[in-house]
């Protein structure tokens, strides 16, 4: 992930793009945790919340990958297909996880 | 967690008066981080809080200038916490920005909710222009009624938001 050019596509210094991508991706983890559980316990509306908070988050640093699978996970809660949104929002938060190690 | 970020910015209250006083509201800490950045280069004293019940406990002694509320949040929603904030007599003059996500997605008339504009969330480099022309907007006294469409929903493309 080129960190520098997602910065200068969104005008940014690089450091204070990076202070931005480490919070998204602490809030990021806590939260697919949350949605996991919330759709475990089959509480559409808040799995989708969450998918919903992430996506815009994603879209704000452009980080679109990360965008459209919020955004399946999103429809997926919607549609009440909740064991699917568990499967996608685990593989989202391998990938977050992933990138965390280049961040740190 | 709210307490924290208030004594972390306290500092910045000391500053000078005719600095403008902004509160944001959003339970995302990296959009707090970044309108925090964004508003202190432009020399305003900004507070944060990351809930609605927050918002209202630094409002009983802080008045701002301005205060951008997030539409989507836990506990007390951003609709809920305008009304309540625009109910209050020391905030009748308060100029009030929706930032908001669901722009995109489903109707929302804030001026219904006491707001004087809303800006839709997209991309932080249109964020800045927005959120920076509404504090021109201000400065410049120009009347609500201009401003009544939602800022920046050109950004985000229908085909980018799905709910």
């Amino acid at each position: 992930m080129n960190f520098k050019e997602l910065s200068e596509n969104l005008s940014m210094e690089e450091d204070e793009y990076m202070e931005l991508i480490e919070l998204f991706i602490e809030t990021g983890i806590s939260d697919l945790k949350k949605l996991q559980t919330a759709a475990e316990e089959a509480n559409a509306k808040k799995a989708a919340d969450i998918a919903h908070s992430f996506k815009g988050a994603a879209l704000n640093l452009g980080l679109m990958e990360f965008f459209e699978i919020a955004k399946q996970i999103e429809r997926t809660a919607w549609n009440g297909q909740l064991e699917r949104t568990v499967q996608v929002a685990l593989a989202l938060k391998e990938k977050l996880s992933a990138i965390a190690g280049f961040v740190s | 967690m709210p307490l924290q970020v208030l004594s972390r910015n306290m500092g910045i209250l000391k500053g000078n008066d005719d600095m403008k006083k902004i509160l944001v509201v959003d339970n995302h800490p990296m959009m707090l981080k970044f309108m925090s950045n964004l508003l202190e280069k432009k020399r305003c004293q900004v507070l944060t809080a990351s809930d609605g019940l927050s918002a209202l406990e630094i409002l009983k002694t802080y008045t701002p200038d301005v205060i951008f509320i997030d539409f989507v949040m836990p506990n007390i929603s951003g609709d809920k916490l305008c009304r309540t904030i625009r109910s209050m007599p020391q905030m009748k003059n308060v100029y009030l920005v929706i930032l908001s996500a669901i722009a995109a997605e489903k109707t929302v008339d804030f001026t219904e909710l006491g707001a004087n504009a809303c800006i839709a969330k997209g991309p932080f480099n249109k964020m800045s222009e927005h959120v920076l022309d509404v504090l021109d907007r201000l400065d410049q006294k120009v009347p609500n009624d201009v401003a009544k469409k939602i800022i920046g929903l050109e950004d985000v493309h229908p085909r980018e938001i799905t709910k």
